[in-house]
């Protein structure tokens, strides 16, 4: 009736109704292979493992990685595919992925910077989940001015000796390779001395510390390197030219991919639900506060929506990307105060604690949802990027 | 909408497109006493109305999306009020009352549109009809049956009044459940594009100055605080052009879930807008010398225009209760 529906191209349609049966494929799929109950937490060596077999479910059903190229284990599938499937994956309620910053940087690095030697070496294990993958980037010194970094690789031969230290490694503990950043050439201006390579983590020389968060998790760890040897054939992209394939690798931590809608449309369900059991739901005030992160969440999905589509025109401008982290870090993070909130005097208390209303998940969100607008760039980074590349602002 | 702040919007037509691009080039190079009637040769009034009515058979895409031009100029509201109840006409009236669109098509009649949650629409004194809601019916009643008491406005722009209507028979339109919903839903989206329109232009003449005011030495926009504040406006018109933009194509196939949506946050967003700019302004922002304040007096003289922020927010609440989540589908194929 429209003159826009009328605009609707053969190809298109045909696009439409490949993407929704692969949609359907995906939620069949999950919900008769996603485990019934929550798994136990990674935290623990038992969650872990069932954290892995799960990875291998996955990766033995084609799915571990369905936006990685076929020719290396993947479904090929381009950035609105992925999103559907991450939307269907999140929905059913399917556990947390294991290997992140394996699969989504590390591996996505190696495939678009590696060697063909490297690609076979690395990328098999890293998808079966045979290898965990750790990033080696901040460090003490260096958090939000990253090319400050000091970790030294003195080039000796057909070796780099690594010396320094990393920090906020996630899953450092169970890594087996870590993709770090060095500063390999001292007398370089401090962008263009730094090298990316591959640094085994059982090597000599290599100390793992977990790092105990305030929530009691020891999710991220400090990474210690004295003398490290690692081979020439460990580097990826050009000697010294590391900072540009590291700025790739980030962008790949902003946008779409990240902050999958769904997730807090399911938050909010949860949320309507213990406001009913409280006796909330019919309070003005709480009614407000929840349509209102209602309403924030439906803009949320539409801004990713947008942005998938414009990931997959191969045209999606990094300030958007940078928004899009700022919208669903700062969205979670109030849902999770209004829950806090909803659960008064109980909020402080502990699963272990008799007056516990058993909503152990919502504190260790809530503590996330702090730490989200910290991680992959804080959202005060985020800001300056959007001013400086977005909005033009001179310095 | 072009440069380095738009918002791209990979959903719209090779033709919506031109149609917008049509409409910001016609108001930059019109006169403001003349961009009314321009807006009446373009067909705007009868954009939405059927064809064999005389309409344009178009579809709310196309009137947000020209609402968001209009926003940007802070130009006068009374063609999109003219729109939408030539709209409401064409799909629900009766065959006599259908007649007069065609009058309206070729500027002889101007309408407007009252209702309980739009009571001050621009112009209204000088339509010839007014699409009016009363006790749950909808009446086009001829201007000379109503009564305009004018009032007085801080928005130099607009031109209002209470209107007074006592229904007539022969005026009914509709009592219709599904047609109330439509004008309010068809309202409240075209005001959220053109709220995102006034908040796009307010943002990029604050980006302008905050690049050519030198304090201290410097561009005040080098100041972080200056900076942060101009990327959280960024993040809000991106998001506001996004939403109002996605709840029109979804009532173009005929879901209005999104409406409340869309108006609830471009509501909320517009007015943290106006603070952000007029702090980046400073001074200068709060004369009347600078034509800052007109938009800032046009956003919030239209901030509950077709429902404030937390009436559509308790309508979200509504639908939650319903178990009706606002959920869209993703994805929406070709949008």
């Amino acid at each position: 009736m429209t003159a826009a529906a009328t605009d609707v191209s053969d190809s298109a349609r045909a696009a439409f109704r490949y993407r929704a049966a692969f949609r359907d494929e995906v939620t069949s799929w999950l919900a008769t292979n996603a485990p019934r109950a929550p798994l136990p937490s990674v935290e623990t060596t038992e969650g872990f493992e069932a954290h892995r077999r799960w990875e291998r479910t996955l990766f033995e059903a084609g799915l571990a990685a369905v936006h990685w190229p076929i020719e290396y284990g993947g479904r090929g599938l381009d950035p609105i595919s992925t999103a559907i499937f991450e939307d269907a994956y999140f929905a059913s309620g399917a556990p947390e992925r294991l290997n992140i910053v394996g699969l989504h940087i590390c591996g996505p690095t190696i495939i678009e910077f590696g060697t063909e030697e490297q690609k076979s070496r690395y990328l098999p294990d890293l998808l079966a989940c045979r290898a965990m993958w750790s990033q080696g980037f901040s460090e003490p010194g260096a958090g939000s001015d990253l090319a400050s970094l000091r970790t030294a690789g003195v080039v000796d031969g057909d070796v780099i000796r690594v010396t320094g230290q990393k920090v906020w490694t996630s899953l450092g503990k169970w890594s087996d390779h870590i993709l770090a950043l060095v500063r390999t050439d001292q007398s370089a201006p401090k962008h263009r001395g730094i090298t990316m390579l591959i640094i085994d983590s059982h090597a000599p020389g290599v100390t793992i510390r977990p790092i105990r968060q305030l929530t009691g998790e020891e999710g991220f760890c400090e990474v210690f390197l004295d003398e490290v040897v690692v081979p020439c054939a460990n580097v990826i992209g050009p000697l010294h030219g590391g900072w540009d394939v590291a700025m790739h690798l980030l962008s790949h931590e902003r946008g779409p991919g990240v902050g999958t809608p769904v997730r807090y449309e399911r938050l909010l369900v949860e949320l309507w639900r213990i406001a009913t059991e409280r006796g909330l739901a019919d309070d003005p005030y709480w009614r407000q506060q929840l349509a209102q992160h209602e309403v924030d969440t439906q803009v949320y999905r539409m801004v990713w929506e947008r942005d998938v589509q414009l990931r997959a025109a191969g045209d999606y401008p990094l300030a958007l990307a940078c928004g899009n982290k700022i919208l669903w870090t700062e969205l979670d993070h109030r849902i999770h105060e209004t829950a806090w909130a909803m659960f008064g005097a109980q909020a402080e208390l502990v699963e272990t604690s008799s007056d516990s209303p058993a909503h152990d998940g919502w504190m260790r969100g809530y503590w996330h949802s702090r730490a989200n607008m910290i991680a992959a760039g804080t959202n005060e980074i985020q800001r300056n990027v959007i001013a400086s590349r977005g909005l033009g602002l001179r310095r | 909408m072009t440069g380095v702040l738009a918002s791209p919007l990979p959903g719209l037509t090779e033709d919506q497109l031109a149609l917008f691009a049509g409409t910001a080039e016609m108001l930059a190079g019109t006169h403001p006493e003349r961009r009314a009637m321009a807006l009446v040769e373009l067909g705007v009034p009868v954009m939405l109305a059927a064809r064999e009515h005389g309409g344009l058979a178009m579809g709310p895409v196309e009137l947000v999306g020209v609402a968001f031009e209009l926003g940007q100029q802070a130009e006068d509201t009374a063609t999109l009020d003219m729109a939408i109840a030539a709209a409401v006409v064409s799909r629900y009236g009766e065959v006599a009352q259908v007649e007069y669109l065609c009058r309206l098509a070729n500027g002889d009649e101007r309408w407007t549109v009252r209702l309980p949650r739009h009571v001050y629409p621009n112009d209204a004194a000088t339509a010839t009809r007014v699409l009016y809601e009363h006790g749950g019916a909808l009446y086009l009643a001829a201007g000379a049956d109503c009564v305009f008491d004018p009032q007085h406005t801080i928005d130099p722009g607009r031109n209002i009044a209470r209107i007074s209507y006592h229904p007539r028979p022969d005026d009914f339109v509709t009592r219709r459940r599904d047609a109330i919903t439509y004008v309010n839903a068809l309202g409240a989206v075209t005001y959220s594009g053109y709220l995102a329109g006034l908040a796009r232009r307010m943002l990029v003449d604050a980006v302008e100055h905050a690049n050519s005011r030198e304090q201290f030495g410097v561009p005040i926009g080098s100041f972080q605080a200056v900076a942060h504040r101009l990327a959280d406006t960024f993040v809000l018109v991106d998001s506001s052009v996004v939403a109002s933009f996605r709840a029109a194509a979804d009532l173009a196939d005929g879901d209005d879930r999104a409406v409340a949506v869309a108006r609830a946050y471009c509501g909320d967003a517009v007015r943290r807008v106006t603070v952000n700019v007029l702090q980046v302004f400073g001074g200068i922002g709060f004369t009347e010398e600078h034509h800052l304040h007109r938009w800032l007096k046009r956003a919030k003289a239209l901030e509950s225009a077709f429902g404030a922020p937390h009436e559509h927010r308790s309508l979200v609440a509504q639908a939650m209760d319903q178990r009706e989540r606002v959920g869209l589908s993703f994805p929406r194929g070709v949008r």
